[in-house]
């Protein structure tokens, strides 16, 4: 391993301030996060209000934070969950080779080539918009990627020497997967994950904004786009706000992804 | 074996085809609510049908026959042009299509016109002056574009054109000028990928054996660009102009739905929030259908302009 890079530090350190501002919410904010207070409705940013209040007089900045908690649940639930999917597949895929082989990467070559904001999309739309379903279908439609690049890195270590030679000594393939091809491929997997997180953040906000996400009054940031867009003339705080705190997920996760890529992986240039 | 790679190529495409049918119709029989009920309900103004009513909706739609026998009639249906009606209005499917369609082909496409040049341009400039400041400063903006959401993006945009400065309509498709910053915003994502791909593929280019011999040769440098870095660096920036272009459509639902362009992303948005399935899947069919046929003709033209793909 190389030194620590610093893209590393900086995303790594703007994703864990996030999380511990959203997990701290009760405590950093006085208000509840689905108070109204319709006297004041539409603030602009001030003193009592930093983000300024909602059509219901919601208090924005508090809103943002549960938002934010909801967000990285689902984002990193289903990252796991793609992960986990895509670990299963590559790894059968890659170390059985042949007829399997062909069969699952057929299977993920499909999944691939499906436009996966449109089939998560259909899918919320035909089970119904709930936190569940949209965890569902962003798992259904993440896992490909994964299992992909799994499939390649197995193959490649599959046939270096030590797994030869550890397989010679009496290894069964249940030890020879986990205990040396699998900790030997995770990483470009982590890689490709700390990149997805913040794309995850950015496809629940999209889902949210087109209606079919988190459904309020839970607040999410798209769906607080959506909330806040018949306003944008007159209060465009309440769009801008949510919009930034998303980028600013995507920045820091960019980062991340790139500072792990320099410090894990000897092959540059992943992209998904 | 010359055509072997091409008829894989093209089964392989059918497959997904007949994969993405397949999701499709599964939509219908896994969305909760039996659609002949929902049907029913529409047409007596929200009053809760009678049973017998169902049945007859359901005879009248052809939906009383077990679940493979309904996907071959709809399939054969679908093939036949018969898209079935929005559960909405009432109106055939195809015809909803046809009329969203060329607005969601003219915003994609105008998109594309605008990303494609500006993404070479900055790509080659870029790749060519490797390390330099115009280098470093390009690719610090490629990255923060990239870490925009297209809705922020737009967002912003709006504000600043339409609500700030009113030089530009905020919404609406009623002259040319509705469609400069949709296709701006879906342009922008489009120029992040694929001018770091050209600069990519030029910096590798520039590494090549045959570049250091046409120097040696003392060949100037204006002419090894011309003559050898342009062409070559070419072929993967095709490739992935190409996966990009599918990319455009998928990024019109949001663009779209934004800025209320009245394209097939804002019809399945509205579909989606109506649960209109027979409207969700048709766009669900047209979209991923020209995803897959765009790759695969992607894929196509990466093997008659690359030679080493082609003879392996």
């Amino acid at each position: 391993m190389k030194a620590i890079s610093k893209k590393f530090v900086i995303g790594a350190s703007m994703l864990l301030s996030l999380t511990l501002a959203f997990a701290l919410a009760p405590l950093i904010s006085p208000y509840k996060y689905d108070e109204q207070n319709l006297q004041e409705r539409l603030l602009p940013p001030d003193s009592r209000h930093i983000f300024g209040t909602d059509h219901f007089g919601r208090d924005v900045f508090t809103r943002i934070l549960y938002g934010g908690k909801v967000s990285f649940l689902i984002a990193s639930l289903v990252t796991l969950l793609a992960l986990t999917i895509g670990l299963l597949v590559g790894v059968v895929s890659g170390y059985c080779g042949r007829i399997v082989d062909e069969v699952l990467m057929r299977f993920t070559d499909i999944f691939l080539s499906l436009p996966s904001l449109v089939v998560s999309l259909a899918i919320i739309a035909a089970i119904g918009p709930s936190i569940q379903n949209l965890a569902l279908a962003l798992s259904i439609t993440g896992w490909p990627k994964y299992a992909r690049m799994i499939r390649a890195s197995i193959i490649e270590v599959k046939n270096k020497d030590f797994i030869l030679l550890t397989s010679l000594m009496g290894a069964d393939s249940f030890y020879l997967i986990f205990k040396h091809i699998v900790p030997n491929t995770i990483q470009p997997a982590i890689v490709l994950a700390s990149f997805d997180f913040g794309r995850k953040v950015i496809s629940i906000a999209s889902i949210g904004f087109l209606g079919a996400g988190v459904q309020p009054p839970t607040p999410e940031w798209g769906t607080m786009i959506r909330e806040g867009f018949s306003y944008v003339f007159t209060s465009p705080h309440l769009v801008l706000i949510p919009g930034m705190m998303a980028t600013i997920t995507l920045i820091a996760s960019n980062l991340l992804g790139e500072g792990l890529q320099d410090m894990l992986m000897r092959k540059p240039a992943i992209r998904i | 074996m010359k055509y072997r790679r091409y008829i894989k190529k093209f089964f392989i495409s059918l497959a997904t085809l007949f994969a993405l049918s397949l999701v499709s119709f599964l939509l219908f029989l896994i969305a909760p609510g039996d659609p002949a009920t929902l049907v029913a309900w529409e047409r007596m103004g929200g009053e809760f049908p009678s049973p017998e009513i169902v049945e007859a909706v359901k005879e009248e739609l052809g939906l009383d026959v077990p679940p493979h026998i309904l996907y071959l009639k709809w399939l054969w249906m679908y093939l036949n042009g018969d898209w079935g009606r929005s559960f909405v209005t009432g109106q055939p499917v195809l015809e909803l299509i046809a009329d969203r369609f060329p607005m969601t082909a003219l915003l994609a496409i105008t998109a594309f016109l605008i990303a494609f040049p500006i993404s070479l341009l900055t790509g080659f400039l870029a790749g060519i002056k490797k390390g330099s400041i115009a280098d470093t400063m390009i690719l610090v903006g490629l990255s923060l574009i990239d870490s925009l959401p297209s809705f922020f993006l737009g967002i912003v945009l709006m504000i600043v054109f339409a609500v700030k400065l009113h030089i530009l309509p905020a919404a609406g498709y009623s002259s040319f000028e509705n469609l400069i910053l949709p296709a701006i915003t879906l342009a922008a994502g489009y120029v992040a990928v694929t001018s770091r791909v050209t600069r990519a593929s030029v910096v590798e280019t520039l590494s090549k054996d045959y570049i250091l011999t046409a120097k040696s040769k003392g060949l100037g440098k204006w002419l090894i660009i011309r003559r050898h870095v342009l062409r070559n660096s070419l072929i993967p920036v095709i490739t992935y102009a190409g996966l990009e272009l599918a990319w455009l459509l998928e990024g019109s639902v949001i663009v779209e739905t934004l800025f209320a362009w009245p394209g097939m992303g804002s019809l399945l948005t509205g579909a989606i929030l109506s649960k209109d399935l027979p409207v969700i899947q048709a766009c669900m069919i047209v979209i991923g259908g020209l995803f897959i046929t765009i790759n695969a003709i992607t894929d196509v033209l990466y093997t008659i302009i690359n030679p080493e793909v082609r003879y392996q």
